[in-house]
């Protein structure tokens, strides 16, 4: 569904992603762990058009987007969260959603200004629509209130509802627990397995290591702007280089 | 409680230098006291990324008193309404002559240019741009088409001449707004002058004349229709035009996305750069109707007005309604309020022979005034405070 080869890309002298290549599949949940400067921000950036990367190409569904703008990529089926919320605060929480649906809207300006009846069939079906996503990522209930005014754990929930109402058939999630506590991190981690469920390819950058663990498919783990090991993550628990760089000294300090 | 705390180096490109020349994990633990592990325990350390990004925790907080700020005063636009009713009201006891159908008339006509300004600002400044050459457009615009008629062309074809000049400084504001990423204000600033210069040298006057036989030009401001004065016409139509546009179609709803959070526009699928120069060509455009209208009920177009106080009644109309100058936030109704304020303060004080020195000041105070509220109201985003990438 979604690979990448090769990508690399330095800032002035400094090599920040040096040939990492990746590919995954089609409802797969597919992590990007390191410490940090790493590399996985910056490699989450090149996938998703934010920057342009020095080298390597990036693949969606056989198709070689690397070219494409963050818009494009989006409207192919590409959209992602970004670890410092992005949302519309000065909208309600379920016209947040709809937003993102309304790539797929049809009808012309007129149309749409004289409110014609397939207009308001389809602003109804829209919102509909919106509010199946709030309850995928259980918040319906607040659709109606200000989205700048919620909490933090359900802002979160509020972009990947967002992202969902693209249509996306790959997400990627910047960091999609960081600042959650146990419960929130539980409630995310369900939705991303249902969407994954949903035959959605999910990508996530994450520093929850429990979390990591427990819900991906595979982890990648960068160091340095270079693939340090691939697997799943028994494999990686297992890794001997990986161990030395990241996870046998976080736990060393988390004992 | 004890939460993780990546890095210690501060985001920004230097954060992502330093942090990718450390070898090995870089995590430490800061133990927090009490803090209850949500969003508003200011004492996360949020680092890690060489995108500049800021501290999540602080945007939330910021967003929650900004939300609180927003119930308290949901409906400014409203309040603007109240104001200019109470005020009108006072006028009306205090001022012989003020509330008669004719000075009502003439106070509807002479907010209606600034009124139809005031869309076109609003429809910028809810993308999150300001546009300070609409008044260069609207004037380059106008003299064009009466130059053209005066040279013998059609109206028609004069007006599309006309709308082809003002819609050219539109594309170019947008372009370099959106592509080159320089701040609206100082493109915006910077084309009023520019056209200024190329207007004076092109027309040889800084007074632009319409020929004495341009009837269907001089229609559109000195005409009626069915009683009532065309540029209150012309400006009720477009106010509905706008209305329409800006809350029902989907580039109108993407106009208050891109105000509201750029980035997150931009990942829901709107061309954002595109949008931001269809949003100044558009601006433009209107501007040349209120230019085609002002020209034609005086039948001249004075050039010095580009570089007059006209822009500020401008902004104050759309800022005073509500438009913050944020981005996100407004609507036709906050032009209307504005403008409808602005109407009755100026037209009062006319009536009672208040000289042009103190209604600046007048106005001057406030202008301060509504950008002041604004700022407190709406306090700008760090975070999403970039217009391009």
């Amino acid at each position: 569904m979604l690979k990448v080869e090769q990508l690399g890309i330095r800032f002035g002298g400094v090599v920040a992603l040096d040939g990492v290549s990746f590919s995954v599949a089609e409802g797969e949940i597919y992590a990007l762990i390191g410490p940090n400067g790493a590399g996985k921000t910056t490699l989450f950036n090149c996938v998703s058009g934010l920057y342009v990367p020095t080298g390597g190409s990036v693949f969606l569904d056989g198709a070689d987007i690397s070219s494409l703008k963050p818009f494009e990529r989006a409207r192919r089926g590409m959209t992602r969260t970004f670890q410092n919320l992005q949302i519309f605060e000065h909208m309600t929480v379920v016209e947040n959603v709809m937003a993102g649906a309304r790539i797929h809207e049809k009808g012309g300006i007129l149309a749409h200004m004289l409110g014609l009846r397939s207009v308001k069939a389809q602003n109804a079906a829209t919102r509909r629509q919106a509010l199946a996503h709030l309850d995928q990522v259980g918040i319906a209930d607040l659709a109606d209130q200000m989205a700048g005014a919620q909490s933090y754990g359900v802002v979160k929930r509020l972009e990947i509802a967002r992202a969902l109402a693209t249509q996306p058939r790959v997400l990627m999630l910047d960091e999609p627990v960081a600042g959650c506590n146990a419960t929130e991190t539980a409630e995310v981690d369900a939705v991303i397995r249902d969407v994954a469920r949903m035959g959605v390819t999910v990508v996530l950058v994450e520093h929850d290591m429990h979390m990591v663990m427990g819900l991906a498919d595979r982890v990648h783990v960068l160091n340095q702007g270079r693939t340090l090991a691939v697997g799943t993550p028994e494999e990686i628990r297992r890794n001997a280089a990986v161990i030395e760089a990241y996870l046998g000294v976080t736990e060393a300090a988390d004992a | 409680m004890i939460r993780p705390a990546r890095g210690g180096v501060k985001g920004g490109v230097k954060g992502g230098v330093k942090a990718a020349q450390r070898v090995g994990p870089s995590w430490r633990w800061v133990h927090i006291a009490g803090s209850p592990g949500r969003s508003n325990s200011p004492a996360r350390v949020e680092t890690d990324n060489g995108a500049g990004m800021t501290q999540a925790d602080i945007t939330v907080g910021r967003r929650q008193s900004a939300a609180a700020g927003r119930r308290k005063f949901q409906s400014q636009e409203m309040a603007i309404f109240a104001i200019a009713a109470a005020l009108a009201v006072l006028f009306a006891f205090m001022l012989p002559g003020f509330a008669t159908i004719n000075n009502m008339l003439t106070l509807a006509r002479s907010v209606s240019v600034l009124g139809v300004l005031s869309l076109a600002m609003a429809l910028v400044v809810i993308g999150r741009g300001l546009d300070l050459s609409l008044i260069a457009s609207m004037a380059a615009g106008a003299a064009t088409v009466m130059a053209l008629q005066g040279a013998g062309y059609a109206f028609p074809l004069a007006i599309l001449a006309g709308l082809a000049v003002a819609m050219a400084i539109g594309l170019v504001n947008g372009w370099i707004i959106a592509f080159i990423e320089v701040p609206a204000l100082f493109t915006t600033l910077a084309m009023s002058l520019l056209v200024f210069g190329v207007a004076r040298f092109a027309f040889k006057s800084v007074l632009v004349y319409p020929p004495a036989d341009a009837h269907a030009f001089l229609f559109l401001g000195q005409g009626k229709l069915f009683g009532v004065p065309m540029p209150i016409i012309v400006f009720a139509v477009l106010a509905v035009a706008m209305h329409l546009f800006l809350s029902r179609t989907t580039p109108g709803r993407f106009t208050y996305a891109r105000g509201d959070n750029p980035e997150a526009a931009r990942l829901t699928g709107v061309d954002v750069r595109r949008d931001i120069i269809i949003s100044y060509m558009l601006a433009a455009g209107l501007s040349l109707l209120a230019g085609l209208v002002s020209a034609s009920a005086t039948a001249s177009m004075n050039l010095q007005i580009i570089t007059g106080t006209m822009i500020f009644d401008v902004v104050l109309v759309v800022v005073l309604g509500g438009v913050s100058l944020v981005g996100g936030r407004g609507s036709v109704l906050s032009v209307l309020a504005g403008a409808l304020l602005i109407g009755v303060l100026l037209n009062g004080l006319t009536i009672m022979n208040v000289n042009n020195q103190m209604q600046d000041i007048v106005r001057g105070l406030v202008l301060l005034g509504a950008i002041i509220l604004d700022n407190r109201l709406h306090p700008r985003d760090e975070e999403t405070a970039r217009q391009g990438d």
